[in-house]
Parts: C-alpha cells; structure tokens; sequence
C-alpha cells in the first residue's frame, strides 16, 4: 500500500512539479502554448528517463474559471523494448489541471482545483529479463524530493479528479502474464492535510481480463468493474469508509477448469482499516455472489499472523441456485449423483489467530429448510428436509469441536424420521450421539433389500446411538453403542416367494452392545422380541404358529468376516402350533421355554439347547400321534460339515427327560404310554437312566447304553447295546414285530430269485438288525409266548448282527420249569434261521403236549403216556418268507426221560393189548421208565428204539414217521408171559392205522451179551442223542439219572 | 458128515449173519446230486447238503460229520441252536464213480456224481 501511495506521490508529484513550472511560465514569461509548450518540454527530461512527446501545453483560465489551469495534449513517454507491444509507455491525450497558486503562495497548501485525464493508454511491458518499460522516472531525484515533498506544502486538496476513457494493458513475459483493462472512468475528491487524506472515490472500468501461461494456465474475465469508496485514510494508515465493488459477469478457468462463469460479485465493505497495523474492522459488510450473500461484521488483523473476530451471515441461500456455481470438477467430485435443494441460511463467528499453528474458532448456525435429497442408487428420494445444527469448529484441538443437531427431520415415501443429538470431535473422530424417531412404512425399504425379500407394515422406532464416523461406516457393531425399540405392526414378509412370516404385532427391543453375557461366545447384539402371534409358513414344506413370543436374541459381531455368526435365543412361548407337509405332520407345544444357542467352536459350529415344555401333542399322517407331560432336555452339538456321516457332523450331546408320554402307531394297535424317560445320548453312546413303558399289551422298564453309534453308521463297527428289561408283563410277539426289519434293506425279490415274486412279495418276515450286538438282560414276571403264559422269565436276549440268540431262558409255568434257548437269525428275507434247544423239567406229558401242541405231530405217541417226565427238544429249520419252514433243511431232536408214567387206555393201546395178547385185567399199565430218542431229519422223524417195561410185559419201541403224518412203527414185544416173543408192525396213518404181527425185531438190543453190530449202532446213536441234548441243560442236577 | 454139514451150516450161517459190504469210501469224496437235492463229502469227514427247491445253494449249505463203516454211512448232524446232534444213518446199496444209492427208511436215493 505504501508502494502504491508512494507511486501516486511521486506521479502526483511529477505532474504538479510540470504544473506549476507551466504555471511559472505562465505567470513569469508567456502565456501562449508556443511559449509554454517549449519550456515544459525543456524540463520534461529532469523528470523521466525515456523519449517523450508532447505536442501543446496550453494555460486555461475560462474552462477551470475561476481558476488558471494548465493543459498539455497529446504527452506520450516512449521507450521502445524488444518484445513489447508497443514503443509506447503510456499516451495521454489530454490532461488538465486547475492549481490554486494563491493559496500555495499564501499558506503553502497545494489545493489542485481539479485534474481532468482522458484517453489516456497506457501499456506495461516486462522483458524477459523483468526490465520493465516503466521504469523511465528519474528515481534519485523523486528521492530527494521525495523526503522534502512533505515541506513543498502543508496541505494537498485535489478537489476533482476525473478519469475518462483510460484503458491498460500489462504483459509480464517472466511471469508470462498479460492484462488488459478498458476504458476505465473515475471520478474522485481527495483531500490531502497532515497526512490525513480523505476521498470520495468512484470507478467504472469496461472490460477486464488477465491470462496467466504458467505452470498453471489462468484465465480470466469481467465484463466490467464499479467501485466506489467514500472515507478518508487519517495519517497515511487509517482507512475508515466504505469500499464498494461490483464485478459483472466473472469468468475464471485455471487449467480449463472453469471455477466461474457469469458470475456477478459484489461486495460493500464499511470498514475501519489501520494499515501500519494492517488491522480491518467491517460493519455490516455484505459480500455477494450472484443472489448469495454474506453479512461480515468483525475486525481482523494480518501480522505476522492473522487474528479475526468476525460474525458472519448469509442470506436465505437457495441450493438450486448456489450448486450450479460450484466449479464442475468439485460438483463431480462431492456431488456427483446427489441433487440437493432447499433453503440454507448460514450465521455465526470465526475468532482466534490464524498462523502456521493455529486456526480461529468458528461458531456457526445453519438452518436447513424444505430440503430435497436425491441421492442416485440411494433409492429414497427425502423431501420435507429440515435441520438446524450449531457448530462450533475449533481446528486447534479438534476434540473441542463439535455439531450440534438441535433438530433434524426427513421424509421418504410414507416412512418420516426425526432426531436430535450432537457430534462431538467434528472435525476428527466425529462422535455421533444421536436420539432419533422414525416411523417406517417398510415397503420404503424395498430398493433396499434384496430382490428375494420383500417386507410391508409399519415399523415405529425410537433409538439412541454413539458411535464414531469410522465405526459406522465400518459398521463396527463393537464400538457402537445403541438402543432403542421399534414396534412393528402388521408385518408381512416373504422370503423367495416360498416363506411367510407375518405378525399384527410385534414389539422389538435392541440394545448394542448387549448387556448379557454368554458363555460360549461375546454377545454384541440384544433384541427383545414379543409377539402376540408370529406365523412362519414355507410353502410345501410347515407353517407354524407362535402365540405370545416372548423371544430375546443375543447376537456376536456379525459384521465380523472372521469369525462365523454367533447367536443365542432364549424363549417363552405360550404355545407353539406347527403343521407340515399339508398337515400330515402336526405338533402342538404348550409354552416352550428355554436357550438355544449357536456359535463357532473350535473350526466347526457348536449348538446348544435347554429346552422345556408344558406338554407335546403331535401326528405324523395316520401313522404316529403323540402326547406327552413335561419334557425338558439339554442338548449341544457340535457340527462338522467335513465329517463322514450325520452323527459325526452333528456330534450330538443330548440329555432327555420327559413323561406321561402317550404314542400310537398305526402299526400298534394299542397305545405305547411312556411315564417316563430319562436318557442321554452323544455320538458314542446313548443311556438309558430310567424309564416306564407301556407298548400294546407289555409293559417294561429298559435302561441300559447304546454304543459304537458313530462307528456302527459309519459302517465301522457293530452298534453295541447293553439293556435290562424288567417287566410285570411282556406280549414278546408282539414287541417282536416292533422291531422287525431294522438295519435291513433287502426285499424278497432281490433275495430270492428262484421263488416265485407273486407268492413271497407280500411277505414281510422278521429280520433281525444287522450291525448291531444287543444284551437284553430280562426280568419278566409274565411273559405271553404264542398261546403260552410264562413266569419269571429271566434271562439274556441277544442279538447280533443279524442273529437273535434268547439264551438259557430260565422260567416257569403251571406245566414246568422251563429253559428256553432259542436263536433266530434273518439272513436274507427267503431264508431265515429258526432254532431252538428247549428244556422242560419235571413236566405233566398233557401239559406238554397243550403249551406245544405241535409234539404231537414229531412224537404220536406222545399222548399215549401220562405223567411227568422231562422232555428235550432240539429243532432247527431254515424258513421262507411266509415262515414255511424248508423240510430240506429241517433237523431236530428230542429226548424224553419218565418214570413211573401210565399208559393210556385208549383205542390205540387196546388195539395193540389185543394183539401182543396182554392180559388188560392183570396187567397195571403203568411204566417203570421210559427214555425216548429221538430224531427229525428233512420230513422224517425217527424214533430210536424204547423200552417200555410194564408189569410182566417188555417192549421194544422204534420205526419212523414222515411229516405228513404216515406212520411205520415196530413193537418187539421181548418179555411176556408167553414162550413166544411176538413183534407188531403198526403203519398207515391215523386214520387208517394198521396193526400186523411182525417178527420180534429186538429181542437181543437190550441184550449185551447177544447184541450185534447193529444193535451196538443204535444204542450208540441213542446215547449220541441223548447226551447231546441233554447237555445244554444249565442245571444238570434237576435231570433224571440214568 | 454131520459135523461137517453143521459145521459148514454153522459157517454159512455166521457170513450170512455178518453179511456186510464195504465200499471204497473216496468214491464218495465230491459233489453228488439227486434232482434238487444235494450233498458233498469231503476226505476230511465234512459234509454238506443243501436243496434248491428250497432256495438255497451251495454257499448256504448245511454242514455235517460223516463216517462209512462198511454200508454204514452215518451223518451227525451238530445242531446250532442246541448242543444236540442228530444222527442220520443210511445203507449203502451202490457206490461208483458216477452213483451213490443209498436207503433209509425204506426209501432209495440215488444220486449223481457232480
């Protein structure tokens, strides 16, 4: 500034200095240009360095009456330089002024009546060499007079200045700048005393425009400038007025960015300046671009650094019109795809210092109104846009700064939000503390879900949130923290057009991060959900109905990319209906309760379930219902996708108790009735603690384990199980048919390709469970066998892969006691095994033949005994599928040891009597010992020879008898009282038996001393037998002695 | 005279009373059949039957003991549900490379060297 002043002095100087050495000649020599006009040329040269021109210098006295004035015309400074645009320096056509020299010879104040410059053009060159073509003034001679001008007056008046049609141009080739300005018009009072200068300055320019080639290309263009100033500048330093400028349509580009275009700029700055200390003060200053404005009021100053008080203003700023002024490239850059409108109005104050350290403190309202929001691929368009926010921005510690939204509002579809809340830490962290309401019409939400989703209701929100900028757009669900609620109504979501979920209502609570804690994992999220009624439905597949939810879900970090989501579920539920597969599948749950949880453990999924309930009702079809009381059970699993089968990919842990269980198979007729049961099972085992059923007609208590499950599924070992069964009454066919086919696959037809497929399709026989080894440990009271009632059975039931071994069955009945050894082995549907090795002690030969009616047919003459014997039975056969036995394979063996049995009379007996001439009325038919061998071999039965002693009578028994029931017997009748031994063949069948007297075919068997090969042969098969099967008698001390 | 009439009486009487036949007990060894019905001896005095009328082959064949003692051919069925044997005895009528006929029970079995 003082350069410029300095620069004016000096002109101003040079030009009074010509003036009144005009004036002088006037005055003191001629007064006509021609003599004028020589003189100032004379001493132009003291003044400037450079070739001048100066055509006429005149004096005027009518045109500035009543004041001489001195005009000179046409004065031209020149000097030519290489490059330059023009030789000429600067041209003035006319310049005139009026000096009162009256007043300078009597007070020494210059007092320049006026100064009239017009079409004047000046043109500013610097070289290459930054010589500039300006620089023609006398420079040590403007020093020294310079220091003694401030003596030449006391006080210097210019009381019009008028500047008409002067134009400028400027070419700087070092700074590779060029200017021009045209046709600038000024007019102007200064009036100049004690280094105090006031002015009443007004400035009118026509076009301005600068180029800047540089390393960055700047252009730019006014169409014109007005300025006005109006104060005075006191003690060269003290500005105080009013500076008014107006710049018509601004154009500016930097590197062909255009930053502006056809702007118009204004500005009104009253102000108090203090140039020494460069201190401004504004009042009501207005800055405007276009219609935009701001309203400066403060001081600042400029140091060495920058201090500021200033408050500032803007006038209601339309967005629509403010954003197109924005440069293109910022526009791209911060707004592309966002279209902004409404009312911005800016107040507040920027105070403190501005240096390389510090930044002023600025304190800002802004209010936001009728606000439009498009933002592209946002797909919600928010109208009804309102906020009013207090900043206070404090760039020194950015901690202090912070915005203050004392309201926010927004509107999108039907869906409006509300809030309130500050950001704290603006200009870093920025800390969001936000309290907001909204109440969402979720079909708003549409472009933001998923096309496979699609949700509609109402969603009423209140929540509060704190969190940082980076947490929420990191979405760090770790750092956030907030709450709220939201309650939804009339909810109706579909999962890819195949599932359901609707609720009238439902009420949803979160908290984040959660306040409870589980075990197995970190909760994050907490939501308490309530429902009055939630109803899931998957087409095709179940729906369910929840009635009074009461649900809270715990969640870990689920933006969490390293680690698989977490979840825990604790609900009661008032009831549970569930349907499946259009109703074959049914349930009924009365008030769920309990955990559930899921959450990665170790590299796989662990799963966790405490589980309880009132009561279960469910139905499979018409082929399972169910109701139970209580059941409660506690289960984990761990799962591994990797793993070879079900059970190792689950690897389940299961702890089960429930009771007053009722089932119904349709495969059952009666009822199974569970009272209770209480298990646990995991992959390897499965036990039984306790538990009290009623299946059909029995009733039993199974505990025991089951092991190997893993192994047995992965067709790696036998599934062992190890089980006791007590029981007051047992229907064992009936539990047979139970378990019938487990473990099995096969059909007949692929097993039995010789049988006919029509006559052994339908079948559907026994097969006992392959893979697996069962211990049944029995204690049954009553046992129903067939037709037969047992009692304290006791004993082991085996079965083994495939092969059911009932083993040394000790029991009881009216008849006997019993030992039952029994195995039954499915090897394939057409072929299964049947074998069994029976003890009766001590039973009554009727007893006998009632429990097995069957005896009759192996052994008829049977019934031709009375009394107690013991009776051996061994018999085996392979069966079809329909349980016909195949004769071809069919072996067996039985052994019957009596005493003291009574022959009856019957039709048979007498028949023989007569015949081997028994004397009925002296001979007791009773029979001292009778031990009986005998063999079933294909459809064959053969009876080893017998003695039957009685009274004077022995006889020898023996033949065959083929399964259809035709007979071929012998009776060698070896004592009698007769001298003659008589034999008796008996043959036909029963209907047609025949009697014919036959040689005595045994008289020597029980003979040793006469007995033969053969006969040594029979009695060693006899024993063979006899042994063999008396040998799997447990108790051999309850056996007849031989 | 007499003595030698009731001496070669008393001769012929003992060889008709001990009137036994020995047959060659490895021609038996090996598969023979008779219709649907099969059995098989092996040199080590196992045996095995089986019938395919009854669906059943040679793999499901039921196993037995077996001894020839003259015309004696005795099978001990081991039953495997029980410690019972049953013992099954048959006289031997024809035993060649090629036939096996034997009798039980007045009936006759033929079989056919497989």
């Amino acid at each position: 500034m003082k350069k410029a002043l300095k620069v004016i002095g000096i002109s101003a100087g040079s030009i009074i200095g010509v003036a009144l050495v005009a004036v002088c000649i006037v005055v003191y020599l001629v007064f006509t240009p021609a003599k004028l006009t020589p003189i100032v040329k004379k001493y132009i040269p003291e003044f400037v360095t450079c070739q001048t021109q100066l055509d006429t210098v005149d004096l005027t006295f009518f045109s500035t009456f009543p004041h001489f004035g001195l005009r000179l015309h046409n004065f031209a400074l020149v000097n030519p330089m290489e490059g330059a645009p023009s030789d000429t320096v600067a041209f003035v056509e006319e310049l005139v002024a009026t000096v009162d020299v009256k007043e300078y010879l009597d007070n020494e104040n210059i007092v320049i009546n006026g100064i009239y410059l017009s079409n004047t053009q000046a043109n500013i060159f610097v070289n290459a060499n930054s010589v500039a073509n300006y620089d023609v003034f006398v420079s040590d001679t403007t020093s020294e007079e310079d220091t003694s001008s401030t003596s030449l007056f006391k006080m210097l008046k210019i009381e019009d200045i008028e500047l008409k049609n002067i134009s400028a141009s400027y070419v700087d080739l070092p700074s590779k700048m060029q200017a021009t300005i045209r046709n600038i018009n000024a007019t102007t009072n200064l009036t100049m005393e004690n280094d105090d200068i006031v002015t009443d300055l007004s400035l009118g320019t026509g076009a301005v425009s600068f180029t800047m080639n540089d390393s960055t290309n700047i252009q730019a263009t006014i169409d014109s400038i007005e300025g006005k100033f109006n104060g005075g500048l006191a003690n060269l330093s003290n500005i105080n007025g009013t500076l008014q400028l107006f710049f018509l349509n601004t154009a500016a580009t930097m590197d062909n960015v255009k930053y502006a275009d056809s702007l118009n700029i204004s500005a009104v700055l009253p102000m108090v300046a203090d140039l020494d200390s460069m201190k401004i003060a504004l009042t009501n200053a207005l800055i405007g671009i276009n219609e935009h404005q701001i309203s400066l009021t403060g001081n600042a100053q400029v140091g060495d650094d920058i201090t500021m008080d200033m408050n500032f203003s803007t006038n209601n700023i339309i967005l629509n019109r403010l954003l197109p002024l924005i440069p293109e490239n910022m526009r791209k850059e911060y707004l592309d795809g966002i279209n902004l409108d409404g009312v911005v109005q800016l107040s507040g104050n920027v105070a403190g210092t501005y240096n390389d350290t510090l930044m002023p403190i600025i304190s800002a309202d802004a209010v936001y109104s009728n606000g439009e929001i498009v933002i592209e691929g946002l797909g919600h368009d928010l109208y009804d846009v309102s906020v009013n926010a207090h900043a206070n921005v404090d760039m020194n510690d950015e901690k202090n700064s912070i915005l203050t939204l004392n309201a926010l509002s927004a509107k999108t579809g039907k869906t409006s939000v509300t809030a309130t809340g500050a950001i704290n830490d603006l200009l870093n962290k920025m800390l969001f503390d936000i309290k907001a309401n909204a109440k969402i019409y979720l079909l708003d939400l549409k472009s933001d879900l998923p096309d496979y989703l699609f949700a509609s209701g109402w969603a009423d929100a209140a929540f509060t949130a704190q969190c940082s900028l980076d947490d929420l757009m990191n979405v760090d669900l770790q750092k956030i923290k907030a709450n709220g609620s939201v309650d939804i109504t009339d909810l109706d979501v579909i999962y890819e057009d195949s599932t359901f979920v609707n609720s009238k209502q439902m009420a949803v609570d979160f908290t984040l991060p959660s306040k409870h804690t589980t075990k197995e994992f970190k909760e994050v999220i907490d939501l308490a959900i309530k429902s009055n009624q939630l109803n899931v439905e998957m087409t095709d597949f179940f729906k369910t109905k929840l009635n009074n939810a009461d649900l809270r879900v715990g969640l870990s970090d689920v933006m969490d990319t390293t680690k698989d989501m977490a979840l825990a579920c604790d609900f009661n539920i008032a009831n549970v209906v569930f349907n499946m597969e259009a109703d074959t599948i049914s349930a009924t749950i009365r008030n769920p309760r309990g955990m559930a949880v899921m959450y990665p453990k170790n590299k796989n999924t662990g799963y966790g379930c405490l589980f309880n309930c009132d009561s279960l009702s469910a139905k499979v079809a018409e082929t399972l219902s169910a109701r139970t009381g209580l059941i409660s059970f506690d289960a984990k699993a761990e799962y591994d996708s990797t793993a070879a089968d079900v059970i190792q990919q689950w690897n389940p842990d299961v702890k089960l108790n429930f009771n007053q269980g009722q089932i119904a198979l349709s495969a059952i007729e009666a009822p199974i009735k569970v009272s209770k049961i209480k298990c646990d099972f995991n992959k390897n085992r499965l036990k039984i603690d306790d538990s009290q059923l009623i299946v059909g007609n029995s009733d039993f208590s199974l505990k025991g384990v089951l092991k190997n499950i893993a192994a047995y599924l992965n067709n790696e070992d036998l599934l062992l199980g190890d089980f006791t069964f007590t029981s007051n009454y047992t229907d064992v066919m009936e539990l047979m048919d139970l378990a019938s086919g487990f473990g099995d696959t096969t059909t007949v037809a692929e097993t039995n390709e010789i049988a006919k497929a029509d006559t052994v399709e339908e079948d559907n026989p026994f097969m006992v469970p392959l893979g697996v080894d069962f211990t049944l440990k029995t204690d049954i009271k009553k046992a129903l066998v067939g037709n037969t009632i047992v009692e304290h059975a006791g004993g082991g039931v085996t079965i083994h892969d495939g092969v059911l071994v009932i083993e040394e069955m000790g029991f009881t009945c009216d008849a006997a006691q019993m030992q039952l050894t029994a195995m039954y082995r499915s090897e394939r549907k057409n072929h299964l095994f049947a074998g069994l090795d029976f003890h009766l002690i001590d039973i009554s030969i009727n007893d006998l033949i009632d429990m097995i009616p069957d005896i009759d047919t192996i052994v008829p003459m049977l019934k031709a005994f009375s009394g107690k014997a013991e009776f051996h039975l061994a018999a085996e056969t392979y069966l079809k599928s329909n349980y016909d036995p195949k004769f071809s394979t069919m072996r067996g063996a039985a052994a019957i040891k009596g005493r003291d049995l009574v022959v009856m009379d019957n039709e048979t007996y007498q028949q023989i009597s007569k015949l081997l001439l028994f004397n009925k009325k002296k001979t007791k038919n009773v029979i001292d010992s009778l031990n009986v061998e005998m063999t079933m071999f294909r459809n064959e039965v053969d009876l080893y020879p017998f003695v039957v002693s009685m009274d004077k009578y022995q006889a020898i028994l023996s033949g065959y008898h083929n399964l259809d029931m035709t007979y071929n017997y012998h009776i060698s009748l070896t004592k009698c009282p007769l001298p003659m031994r008589l034999g008796l063949n008996i043959y036909g069948n029963m209907d047609d038996l025949k009697f014919k007297l036959a040689k005595c075919k045994y008289r020597r068997l029980y003979k040793p001393k006469q007995q033969g090969v053969v006969d040594e042969q029979i009695l060693s098969l006899k024993k063979i037998i006899s042994s063999s099967i008396r040998a799997g008698v447990k108790d051999q001390g309850v056996l007849i002695k031989d | 005279m007499k003595k030698f009439l009731l001496l070669l009486c008393t001769t012929l009487f003992i060889f008709s009373g001990c009137n036994k036949f020995d047959f060659d007990e490895s021609l038996l060894y090996g598969r023979w059949k008779s219709g649907t019905l099969y059995e098989k001896y092996s040199s080590s005095g196992s045996g095995w039957t089986w019938d395919t009328a009854d669906d059943v082959d040679e793999s499901e064949a039921q196993s037995f003991t077996w001894t020839l003692d003259g015309d004696k051919l005795t099978q001990l069925h081991q039953m495997e549900a029980s410690t019972a044997v049953v013992p099954k005895q048959y006289t031997i009528t024809t035993l060649t490379e090629t036939t096996l006929v034997y009798t039980a029970n007045g009936k006759t079995y033929t079989f056919k060297k497989q």
